[in-house]
Protein backbone atom coordinates (compact mmCIF):
# COMPACT_ATOMS: atom_id res chain seq x y z
CA UNK A 1 0.00 0.00 0.00
CA UNK A 2 1.26 3.42 -1.10
CA UNK A 3 2.10 5.45 2.13
CA UNK A 4 0.60 8.97 2.18
CA UNK A 5 2.43 11.91 1.72
CA UNK A 6 3.20 13.96 5.04
CA UNK A 7 3.05 17.24 4.46
CA UNK A 8 4.32 18.46 7.84
CA UNK A 9 8.10 19.34 8.37
CA UNK A 10 10.18 18.24 11.42
CA UNK A 11 8.94 21.48 13.38
CA UNK A 12 5.23 21.15 12.60
CA UNK A 13 5.88 17.18 13.99
CA UNK A 14 6.87 19.03 17.24
CA UNK A 15 4.29 21.31 17.49
CA UNK A 16 1.56 19.01 16.15
CA UNK A 17 2.94 16.41 19.59
CA UNK A 18 2.85 19.34 21.87
CA UNK A 19 -0.57 19.91 20.68
CA UNK A 20 -1.53 16.38 20.88
CA UNK A 21 -0.09 16.38 24.33
CA UNK A 22 -2.12 19.01 25.83
CA UNK A 23 -5.80 18.07 23.75
CA UNK A 24 -5.22 14.72 25.70
CA UNK A 25 -4.65 16.39 29.12
CA UNK A 26 -7.83 18.95 28.40
CA UNK A 27 -9.98 15.65 27.37
CA UNK A 28 -8.30 13.36 30.35
CA UNK A 29 -9.19 15.59 33.08
CA UNK A 30 -12.30 17.16 31.43
CA UNK A 31 -13.72 13.19 31.66
CA UNK A 32 -12.75 13.32 35.31
CA UNK A 33 -14.68 16.49 35.81
CA UNK A 34 -17.50 15.27 33.56
CA UNK A 35 -17.25 11.83 35.75
CA UNK A 36 -17.45 13.82 39.22
CA UNK A 37 -20.35 15.97 37.98
CA UNK A 38 -22.63 13.21 37.11
CA UNK A 39 -21.90 11.45 39.99
CA UNK A 40 -22.83 14.26 41.89
CA UNK A 41 -26.04 15.01 39.65
CA UNK A 42 -26.80 11.64 39.07
CA UNK A 43 -27.19 10.17 42.57
CA UNK A 44 -27.19 6.47 42.83
CA UNK A 45 -27.97 6.00 39.58
CA UNK A 46 -24.55 7.71 38.62
CA UNK A 47 -22.93 4.73 37.65
CA UNK A 48 -25.43 3.45 35.32
CA UNK A 49 -24.73 7.17 33.43
CA UNK A 50 -21.07 7.25 33.82
CA UNK A 51 -19.98 3.97 32.65
CA UNK A 52 -18.96 4.89 29.25
CA UNK A 53 -16.55 7.76 30.26
CA UNK A 54 -15.13 5.77 32.88
CA UNK A 55 -14.37 2.60 30.22
CA UNK A 56 -12.49 5.36 28.21
CA UNK A 57 -10.73 7.23 31.32
CA UNK A 58 -9.31 3.52 32.44
CA UNK A 59 -8.55 2.34 29.08
CA UNK A 60 -6.54 5.43 28.01
CA UNK A 61 -5.07 5.97 31.68
CA UNK A 62 -3.54 2.35 31.22
CA UNK A 63 -2.14 2.72 27.90
CA UNK A 64 -0.75 6.07 28.76
CA UNK A 65 1.03 4.34 31.81
CA UNK A 66 1.80 1.12 29.74
CA UNK A 67 2.97 3.00 26.95
CA UNK A 68 5.44 5.06 29.17
CA UNK A 69 6.38 1.81 30.82
CA UNK A 70 7.62 -0.01 27.85
CA UNK A 71 9.21 2.62 26.57
CA UNK A 72 11.32 3.40 30.04
CA UNK A 73 9.78 6.39 30.46
CA UNK A 74 8.72 7.00 33.90
CA UNK A 75 7.25 11.16 34.81
CA UNK A 76 8.68 14.14 33.40
CA UNK A 77 8.61 16.00 36.84
CA UNK A 78 8.22 13.59 39.49
CA UNK A 79 11.03 10.96 40.45
CA UNK A 80 10.79 7.34 40.05
CA UNK A 81 11.17 6.34 44.01
CA UNK A 82 8.74 4.97 46.49
CA UNK A 83 8.98 8.58 49.06
CA UNK A 84 7.67 10.32 45.21
CA UNK A 85 5.09 7.51 45.28
CA UNK A 86 4.00 7.93 48.26
CA UNK A 87 3.87 11.67 48.21
CA UNK A 88 1.65 11.57 45.04
CA UNK A 89 -1.04 8.50 46.51
CA UNK A 90 -1.32 10.66 49.85
CA UNK A 91 -2.20 13.89 47.67
CA UNK A 92 -4.28 12.21 45.18
CA UNK A 93 -6.15 10.24 47.78
CA UNK A 94 -6.66 13.22 49.94
CA UNK A 95 -7.72 15.10 46.96
CA UNK A 96 -10.65 12.29 45.88
CA UNK A 97 -11.55 11.87 49.33
CA UNK A 98 -12.51 15.33 50.15
CA UNK A 99 -14.49 15.34 46.93
CA UNK A 100 -16.19 12.16 48.15
CA UNK A 101 -16.80 13.54 51.77
CA UNK A 102 -18.45 16.66 50.19
CA UNK A 103 -20.91 15.22 47.88
CA UNK A 104 -21.73 12.70 50.49
CA UNK A 105 -21.95 15.43 52.64
CA UNK A 106 -24.16 17.86 50.24
CA UNK A 107 -26.45 14.59 49.09
CA UNK A 108 -26.99 12.91 52.69
CA UNK A 109 -26.01 15.68 55.04
CA UNK A 110 -24.64 14.44 58.41
CA UNK A 111 -21.14 15.77 58.83
CA UNK A 112 -19.74 12.94 61.11
CA UNK A 113 -21.01 10.82 58.33
CA UNK A 114 -19.51 12.03 55.38
CA UNK A 115 -16.50 12.73 57.26
CA UNK A 116 -16.01 9.56 57.76
CA UNK A 117 -16.76 7.82 54.71
CA UNK A 118 -14.32 10.80 53.50
CA UNK A 119 -11.64 8.83 55.96
CA UNK A 120 -12.55 5.39 54.59
CA UNK A 121 -12.38 6.23 51.20
CA UNK A 122 -8.98 8.06 51.79
CA UNK A 123 -7.41 5.28 53.50
CA UNK A 124 -9.11 2.32 50.74
CA UNK A 125 -8.05 4.75 47.76
CA UNK A 126 -3.88 5.24 49.60
CA UNK A 127 -3.37 2.04 50.16
CA UNK A 128 -4.47 1.08 46.69
CA UNK A 129 -2.70 3.54 44.75
CA UNK A 130 0.50 3.18 46.71
CA UNK A 131 0.10 -0.63 45.51
CA UNK A 132 -0.28 -0.15 42.34
CA UNK A 133 2.46 2.74 41.88
CA UNK A 134 5.03 0.55 43.70
CA UNK A 135 4.13 -2.51 41.31
CA UNK A 136 4.61 -0.37 38.63
CA UNK A 137 8.08 1.11 39.70
CA UNK A 138 9.33 -2.48 40.36
CA UNK A 139 8.00 -2.90 36.12
CA UNK A 140 9.46 0.22 35.12
CA UNK A 141 12.87 -0.14 36.69
CA UNK A 142 12.71 -3.75 35.28
CA UNK A 143 12.03 -2.53 31.95
CA UNK A 144 14.85 0.32 32.38
CA UNK A 145 17.40 -1.96 33.69
CA UNK A 146 16.67 -4.27 30.18
CA UNK A 147 16.78 -1.09 27.84
CA UNK A 148 19.95 -0.11 29.42
CA UNK A 149 21.38 -3.94 28.43
CA UNK A 150 19.81 -3.52 24.99
CA UNK A 151 21.49 -0.08 24.34
CA UNK A 152 25.11 -1.75 25.08
CA UNK B 1 19.96 33.59 19.89
CA UNK B 2 19.19 35.16 16.46
CA UNK B 3 21.04 32.09 13.24
CA UNK B 4 22.49 35.81 11.77
CA UNK B 5 25.37 33.16 10.50
CA UNK B 6 22.56 31.29 8.32
CA UNK B 7 20.68 34.67 6.96
CA UNK B 8 23.71 36.44 5.91
CA UNK B 9 24.82 33.03 3.94
CA UNK B 10 21.56 32.59 2.52
CA UNK B 11 21.12 36.39 1.59
CA UNK B 12 25.13 35.51 -0.20
CA UNK B 13 23.45 33.63 -2.21
CA UNK B 14 20.03 36.00 -3.26
CA UNK B 15 17.86 32.78 -2.19
CA UNK B 16 14.51 33.53 -0.24
CA UNK B 17 13.97 31.83 1.98
CA UNK B 18 10.78 30.50 0.51
CA UNK B 19 13.78 28.67 -1.69
CA UNK B 20 15.91 27.62 1.09
CA UNK B 21 12.74 25.73 2.87
CA UNK B 22 11.74 24.38 -0.85
CA UNK B 23 15.35 23.19 -1.24
CA UNK B 24 15.63 21.53 2.01
CA UNK B 25 11.55 20.03 2.16
CA UNK B 26 10.76 22.41 4.71
CA UNK B 27 8.38 25.20 5.46
CA UNK B 28 9.13 29.10 5.02
CA UNK B 29 7.86 29.14 8.43
CA UNK B 30 10.76 26.65 9.52
CA UNK B 31 13.33 28.55 7.96
CA UNK B 32 11.96 31.73 9.41
CA UNK B 33 12.12 30.18 13.11
CA UNK B 34 15.66 28.69 12.31
CA UNK B 35 17.27 32.17 11.96
CA UNK B 36 14.97 34.08 14.46
CA UNK B 37 16.40 31.25 17.01
CA UNK B 38 12.78 29.98 17.89
CA UNK B 39 13.38 26.60 16.22
CA UNK B 40 16.86 24.19 17.60
CA UNK B 41 16.42 21.99 13.99
CA UNK B 42 17.47 18.16 14.40
CA UNK B 43 20.92 17.72 12.63
CA UNK B 44 19.64 16.40 9.45
CA UNK B 45 17.86 19.14 8.81
CA UNK B 46 21.00 21.43 9.83
CA UNK B 47 22.87 19.14 7.15
CA UNK B 48 20.21 19.40 4.54
CA UNK B 49 20.36 23.94 4.88
CA UNK B 50 24.56 23.60 5.01
CA UNK B 51 24.43 21.19 1.79
CA UNK B 52 22.03 24.02 0.34
CA UNK B 53 23.87 26.60 1.11
CA UNK B 54 27.37 24.89 0.55
CA UNK B 55 28.85 25.42 3.78
CA UNK B 56 29.46 23.90 6.99
CA UNK B 57 27.85 22.91 10.53
CA UNK B 58 30.59 25.35 11.98
CA UNK B 59 30.18 27.69 9.72
CA UNK B 60 26.35 27.94 10.35
CA UNK B 61 25.49 26.14 13.57
CA UNK B 62 28.63 26.59 15.74
CA UNK B 63 28.00 29.27 18.63
CA UNK B 64 30.99 30.93 19.18
CA UNK B 65 33.01 30.87 22.88
CA UNK B 66 32.09 33.94 23.90
CA UNK B 67 28.29 33.19 23.61
CA UNK B 68 29.17 30.10 25.47
CA UNK B 69 30.55 31.86 28.42
CA UNK B 70 27.86 34.20 28.72
CA UNK B 71 25.01 31.79 28.86
CA UNK B 72 27.45 30.48 32.42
Amino acid sequence: MRKIKNNLDERQELMTLEIAERSFQIMYFGLVIAILAQGFLCGENAIKYVAGETAILCVGGVYNVAANIRKGVWSRRIAATAKSNFIVSFVCSAVFAAIVGVMNYVRFGGGEAALASAVIFFVFIFILCYIVLSVLLIVYKKKNRDLEEESL
Amino acid sequence: MKNLKLKSARAALDMSQQELAETVGVSRQTINAIEKGDYNPTIRLCRAICRALGKTLNDLFWEEEDYEENKK
